[in-house]
This record gives C-alpha cells, sequence and structure tokens, in this order.
C-alpha cells in the first residue's frame, strides 16, 4: 500500500484530502523508525499497540488494511474493496466536490 | 494475479486405483459401510486436482496461467456421487464426512451443493459437536446457508453450536439491507444468549463479535455519517478525525507488517 499512497499525498498535495491512518503496530518507537524510512507523512491514531485495540475493535476491523473513504461531509462514500483503479476513480469524484464546497463557503 | 488454491484438497491420499471400492456391508449390524467410498471419491479427486495443480504451476507466463485456469477441474462429479452414497446411509460417519467435504468444494453450480449439504447435516448430524466449526465457518456464505443454520442454531442440542449457527446467520442476514432487521435481531440474541461462548481457543468470542457486527450495522454502512475518533496520534498528541472535516479522507486501518 504505501506506494500508492505516497503517491495519492503527492498528487492530491495542494487538495482538500488527507490520509489518516489507524495504526496496530505493537511498538510506538519501532513504528517511528519504519515511518521515516518508508517516507510516510500521514497522521495516524495510535490503537494501543495492537489489533484488538479500542479503535479496531469499535470499527469490528478484522483484515488489515481496511479502508473507508468519507467525503468532506464526513459521510462514509466508499468502503472495501477499495483498492487501485477503484480508489483512484473514488477520489476524482470526491475531492472536486470538496473543492466546489470550498468555493461555495468562502464567498 | 493471485491465486490461492484450495490447500484443502490436498488433505487425502492418493488411491491406488480411479475406481471406487464396492460398499461394504458391515455384518455386525447389516448397516452399509459408506465411508471408504466416500474415502475413495474424495481421493480421486485429489488426485484429479493436484495433477491440474501440478501444470498450473508448471506454466511459464499469465497466458499460461489464464489457459489453465480455464482447465481447473470442477468437482461436480464427485459432489454427484457422493450425495449419491449419502443417500444411502445419511446418518454415518462417512456421510457427515461427505457433507463437509461438499461444503467446501469448487463446483460450477455455485453455492446450491452446499445449501443441500448443509441442510443434510442439519437434517441427520444435528447431534454432533462440530457442527460448531460448520456454523462458524459459514459467517462470510451466502443467503442460501441461512435456513440451514437457522435449523441447526433451533435444534442442536449444544449451546456452542446453536450460538455459532445465530451469529452467522445474523452476519449474512444484516449484510443486506432488506434482512438487515432480522439480522440485528440474531445478533442481539447472540449477545443476550450466548455471550459466554468461545471459539479458535478463545481468541473468538461470540458476544464481541456480535457487537462489533451491530456496531458496522448501525454505524459504518455508507450514505452514514461517520463517527467520531478521538485519540493519540503516534506521537502521543491528541486528535480528532473532525478536525480534518472539509477534506476528503481515506481512512486506513493499518500495521507495518
Amino acid at each position: 500500500m504505501y506506494p500508492h499512497e505516497r503517491s495519492l499525498v503527492s498528487e492530491y498535495a495542494s487538495r482538500p484530502f488527507a490520509i489518516i491512518g489507524v495504526n496496530s503496530d505493537k511498538d510506538r518507537e519501532v513504528l517511528k523508525e519504519r515511518i521515516i524510512e518508508e517516507s510516510i507523512t500521514w497522521r495516524s491514531f495510535w490503537n494501543d499497540g495492537s489489533t484488538r485495540g479500542p479503535i479496531s475493535t469499535q470499527w469490528n476491523v478484522s483484515g488489515w488494511p481496511t479502508l473507508y473513504l468519507i467525503d468532506h461531509e464526513g459521510v462514509i462514500r466508499y468502503k472495501d474493496p477499495l483498492r487501485g483503479d477503484l480508489l483512484d476513480e473514488a477520489l476524482k469524484e470526491l475531492v472536486p466536490l470538496a473543492e466546489k464546497a470550498l468555493k461555495t463557503g468562502s464567498r | 494475479m493471485i491465486l490461492t488454491l484450495p490447500l484443502l484438497f490436498f488433505t487425502g491420499t492418493f488411491s491406488p486405483g480411479h475406481l471406487p471400492p464396492p460398499l461394504l456391508v458391515s455384518s455386525a449390524n447389516m448397516r452399509l459401510d459408506i465411508t471408504e467410498a466416500v474415502e475413495a471419491e474424495i481421493s480421486n479427486f485429489d488426485t484429479l486436482f493436484e495433477t491440474w495443480v501440478a501444470t498450473y504451476r508448471a506454466a511459464e507466463d499469465d497466458a499460461g496461467r489464464e489457459a489453465a485456469l480455464e482447465n481447473r477441474p470442477t468437482a461436480d462429479d464427485a459432489v454427484k456421487n457422493l450425495f449419491g452414497l449419502v443417500e444411502t446411509e445419511p446418518a454415518g460417519d462417512g456421510a457427515f464426512k461427505a457433507l463437509t467435504w461438499i461444503m467446501r468444494a469448487y463446483t460450477s453450480e455455485g453455492m446450491s451443493p452446499s445449501a443441500q449439504a448443509l441442510s443434510l447435516l442439519a437434517e441427520h448430524h444435528i447431534e454432533s459437536e462440530q457442527l460448531k466449526d460448520v456454523a462458524m465457518n459459514l459467517s462470510r456464505g451466502s443467503a442460501e446457508m441461512v435456513p440451514g443454520l437457522l435449523t441447526i442454531a433451533e435444534k442442536s442440542p449444544h449451546h456452542d453450536v446453536q450460538g455459532c449457527a445465530t451469529l452467522s446467520a445474523g452476519i449474512i442476514l444484516g449484510k443486506d439491507p432488506l434482512t438487515r432487521e432480522r439480522g440485528v435481531k440474531l445478533l442481539e440474541k447472540v449477545i443476550a444468549d450466548y455471550s459466554d461462548v468461545t471459539h479458535y481457543d478463545g481468541r473468538l468470542e461470540l458476544g464481541k463479535k456480535a457487537t462489533g457486527e451491530l456496531y458496522v450495522m448501525r454505524n459504518l454502512q455508507i450514505g452514514m455519517t461517520v463517527p467520531e475518533i478521538e485519540a493519540e496520534d503516534v506521537d502521543g498528541v491528541a486528535f480528532k478525525l473532525s478536525d480534518y472535516r472539509g477534506k476528503v479522507i481515506l481512512l486506513d486501518f493499518w500495521g507495518d507488517w
């Protein structure tokens, strides 16, 4: 996933789009090193060091990665399976809507 | 492309020939013993499948693999023969083996042989504790499995089996908006009556699983407003998902493994 996520981050750099992670690794310090090594620039919630942490438990996540795509109004628009082309297409649909809302709002 | 081969077909032993042995009549009670014939039938298919897998693995490129996939053997004949054997002695161990094998078999007719096998298991093997595994494995099954699961939930004498069958039926029904309310009721029943049941050496607790499934049905469907997440980030700084309202968010449950 990392290469695709990195390319999304650069493709949508100045546009209303963010990747937010929920990370379930065990060791925070090891993870911080990996984040630097892999150029992971997006922010992640810490799931208390476990795949059975509070966030993934509440969200009933049993497979990794699990993805949700949420629009600018906070509405869930897509869920897994959300891979490759499907994700790219969904962003082409949703990001312009967010930009349109921004323009309308700032008038 | 990634292909997951069903390794479960490799568990059988190689049979010396390709003809199933004649049915054996046990002299003690004069009942037909179909176990050997069932095992031979399964073993014949394993041989066929293993030969095909070798062909698939020998393919040198994607085109070769695609061509091999076209010739993947289906278990249609084996399933038909096994149903024939089961008919002669549906309540025996051989029938149990045949029916559980059919439920996992790859057939060209979709899931219907599995549904048929499940209803025969419910009818003739309702006392079996092993139905717990059968029921649990169906949580990702199709709607066709629901009647068999509900029969098992109702008639099994085992609390564990009842719980797993109720859970799987609830999960399946809950996926479809048209049957969601029935699914919700079953999951609520799991929480009320079967929270004490666990599976996979305690790694799966039925009450927790049902609670999680209910949460997804009620809060995480497409078109619903996403629930708030409020927690620390990896560096220990607290933040909220709603801080990013106004942006499109790809929420990614990930781990570096």
